[in-house]
């Protein structure tokens, strides 16, 4: 899945925190210390994955690798995405 | 992979593996297959040096073998990143002296989301150890009309063998125990195909590390460095040669392939994504699950506060309410008790430390293990049902304010039933600083314990003779708010500055709602009890036998009962510190009650009848009469209505609370944290009563 997509420009990438409810986004980059980021990597939010916002109304819910994961607002900070194409 | 050996040095035996540990993600299912297993037949102690619960038991097998099984704490990955994760990682590395490397392991899955159990399945596999492959849950599979082709599934993982089964309805246990009983289980591979060029890099860092004994020589791990690279001494078998080796094979592979072990984790996610796109078969969109449901409800922005509250409200109510039956009788059967021994013994100081040292200090404890065990029914049941993490995603974004994450909210809420359980509910927070500051506060939140102490003074505190509930409430809301607030200014000032190390921002999973497995429940309710039973009580009787010392002697020839605790070394001791306490407005009788209340707050109440000699009743008014009545040397009242407020205020932070010194102590693993809150506390309580008196004065107020 990779290979087939154009990595849009780094300027239209925004943070998780911003997205809102029901969205669909994919994964950019995750800005963090190396072992941060793997954790989030290692919970399904590896680069270009697609993931969904649930909900936003305490922490962020996001429908991620077949599961319900929610992160803090710090942690959804770190995130950069791009709008899903869908 | 390379290697991947058919046969292990075990096959040649008559018998398989004779020890299994259970390891999976959490909520995988992984305890209730444990439990089907063991029949609750279940030994559950700690890990030395961590608090991670380590819970063995044993089972036997279909030809009559008996194989002992352990049960790990739930994880994501093999790389740790909670104390919880780290055993996982060192017990299945051989690294832990307590305990052996087990010989084979089930790993078990969620069957209706194996993109994600598959992760830590696939690290599993390149352990070097024999495993099965639990699919668990697959009663939901079947409802879900999914259908998952296991022949598949196996041959792409090394022939591993697989279960399908239904743990909760004990369906495919007999399977599975034949499974364990074979003296054959091969060695799975993950399948994992990596770059050439990073495979070679690997390939050199893997001989390096073997040649160390780092690596067993069976271990394929993928992400070695990664994995292997916690030097923390409590738990890590790495000695200084070995991390040099470690130490520059990590340079070497990240100088090659820079970020490599991030294309490792999106390529195990790759590998796992086609197996399962080729064994899983979905029937098209089956619109929102009963859970999906459930969550639009409960985590709705409007509903799910409502729900919140009204679930809260119902269970503290339930806890009051339930209780207090049972608190009475407990009450009851030691003062039977202790009239008994009064009684029959004849008197003498043995007589009267049974009675008013042992007894009663023991059952000024245990007749908090009604709320204790209510509490822990609810937070079991919450847990059990998957509400816990939904209240965690709830209360992130208050608790995030002061530093601490969701998961600090529930054991901080149910310190206002009682903070014993309230701090040994702070074991469901995986990060270690969190969680020894959500301790260090958690005291702070109103115990039932205060309740005693503050209505009696309320009741001193407002001239007339029955008080408006309005204003019992506004005084005892008032007294909540500052204690919560305390909590969270320390909880903000602890993190800030005073306790080392990063604070970890929630990641966590929010699990499927299930019905609740009552006799987990209850088992979980029944050892948590026990542990605060047999741990906490030892220290309270100690202490509690030289507090009634110290209120006993030296003997007077006084009969008086409040003379006879004037004389005693308590009270010579609160005359002795009457100018230290006054600046808060106290005199030295209500020293004697500090001192006595030290192991518990509600003890005051009755050491302050003693010394007035009224009778010790239900009923507060003839202590409140007494204490109205009460006069300094020049004339003037002691309990004026600053003093009130003053020695409210001084029970809002002090932490007269011994079963919390013992909890803390035990869950802590030492004396330091305990010493350091209860002189924080103390001095806060001293410090905030002192600004009470002073500032009631500068207002004018007697």
């Amino acid at each position: 899945m990779e290979t087939t997509l154009e990595r849009p420009e780094a300027s239209n990438w925004i943070k998780l925190n911003h997205v809102s409810r029901g969205q669909k986004v994919r994964v950019q980059r995750i800005e963090g210390q190396e072992s941060f980021c793997n954790r989030l990597r290692e919970m399904g939010f590896c680069e270009l994955t697609e993931i969904q916002i649930l909900n936003n109304s305490g922490a962020m819910l996001c429908q991620v690798c077949g599961s319900k994961v929610c992160l803090s607002r710090q942690v959804a900070d770190a995130i950069l995405v791009t709008p899903s194409a869908s | 992979m390379s290697e991947v050996s058919a046969y292990d040095s075990l096959s040649e035996g008559i018998l398989g593996p004779s020890n299994f540990a259970l390891v999976g993600n959490p909520n995988c299912g992984k305890t209730t297959l444990f439990n089907a297993l063991t029949g609750l037949k279940q030994k559950v102690g700690n890990y030395p040096g961590v608090t991670v619960e380590k819970k063995q038991g044993e089972c036997f097998l279909n030809n009559g073998q008996k194989i002992s099984l352990l049960d790990l704490p739930g994880a994501y990955s093999l790389h740790a990143r909670s104390p919880d994760e780290a055993v996982l990682r060192d017990v299945l590395l051989g690294r832990r002296r307590d305990t052996p490397r087990p010989e084979g392991i089930l790993i078990v899955v969620d069957a209706t989301n194996l993109e994600r159990h598959l992760y830590l399945a696939t690290q599993i596999m390149e352990l070097g150890i024999p495993c099965i492959l639990v699919l668990n849950m697959m009663d939901i599979v079947a409802e879900r009309q999914m259908s998952i082709d296991q022949a598949t599934l196996s041959s792409s993982l090394g022939g591993l063998p697989i279960i399908p089964m239904s743990a909760a309805k004990r369906e495919g246990l007999i399977e599975l125990k034949h499974a364990m009983a074979r003296t054959d289980i091969p060695l799975p591979s993950s399948g994992i195909k990596l770059d050439t060029s990073i495979a070679h890099g690997l390939e050199s860092a893997w001989h390096q590390l073997r040649e160390t004994g780092l690596l067993h020589p069976k271990q394929n791990l993928l992400e070695p460095l990664y994995i292997l690279s916690d030097r923390d001494p409590m738990h890590s078998g790495v000695d200084d040669r070995q991390w040099k080796s470690l130490e520059a094979a990590s340079k070497a592979l990240a100088e090659a392939h820079p970020g490599w072990e991030d294309r490792l984790v999106a390529k195990r996610y790759d590998t796992i994504h086609s197996v399962v796109e080729k064994v899983v078969r979905r029937q098209a969109d089956q619109g929102p699950t009963l859970s999906d449901r459930l969550d639009g409800f409960l985590l709705h922005p409007v509903w799910g506060w409502v729900a919140l509250v009204a679930i809260l409200s119902v269970l503290f109510t339930l806890i009051f309410k339930i209780a207090d039956g049972p608190m009475g009788w407990i009450e009851t059967f030691f003062d039977t008790l202790a009239t008994q021994v009064t009684q029959g013994m004849p008197a003498g100081d043995l007589r009267d430390l049974i009675s008013d040292g042992v007894i009663a200090g023991v059952g000024g404890v245990v007749v908090f293990l009604p709320q204790i065990l209510i509490l822990f029914f609810f937070i079991g049941l919450m847990e059990d049902t998957g509400y816990m993490a939904r209240v965690a995603f709830m209360m992130d974004r208050v608790m995030s304010r002061v530093g601490l994450n969701g998961k600090s909210f529930l054991p901080l809420l149910s310190s206002h039933a009682c903070a014993v359980p309230g701090i040994m509910a702070t074991r469901t927070i995986d990060h270690p600083k969190d969680r020894l500051i959500t301790i260090l506060v958690s005291p702070l939140a109103g115990c039932s314990a205060r309740l005693p102490v503050y209505l009696l003074m309320i009741a001193t505190l407002v001239p007339t003779e029955e008080i408006p509930l309005l204003t019992r409430v506004g005084f005892l809301l008032a007294m909540y708010a500052l204690g919560i607030g305390g909590a969270f200014l320390f909880a903000w000032i602890f993190h800030r500055g005073l306790i080392k190390g990063e604070g970890a921002p929630m990641i966590l999973e929010l699990p499927s709602y299930k019905a609740p497995a009552w006799s987990a429940v209850l088992w979980h309710m029944w050892e948590r009890t026990r542990l605060f039973l047999r741990r906490a009580g030892t220290v309270i009787l100690t202490i509690s036998i030289v507090l009634w010392a110290a209120l006993t002697y030296p003997r007077s020839e006084q009969e008086e009962p409040a003379m006879a605790i004037e004389h005693s070394l308590a009270g010579q001791l609160g005359k002795w510190m009457e100018p230290a306490i006054e600046p808060m407005g106290f005199d030295w009788k209500i020293g004697i009650g500090l001192i006595a209340s030290f192991a518990a707050r509600e003890v005051f109440v009755s050491t302050m009848s003693i010394i007035y000699s009224v009778e010790d009743s239900e009923d507060l008014k003839p202590l409140r009469d007494r204490l109205r009545s009460e006069k300094r040397r020049d004339g003037s009242a002691v309990y004026t209505p600053r003093v009130c407020l003053s020695l409210m205020v001084f029970y809002v932070f002090a932490m007269q609370c011994l079963s919390t010194v013992a909890v803390v102590r035990r869950e802590t693993n030492g004396w330091k944290w305990p010493l350091f809150q209860f002189a924080y506390m103390t001095l806060t309580a001293l410090l905030a009563s002192t600004l009470v008196y002073q500032i009631g004065g500068w207002l004018g107020q007697s």
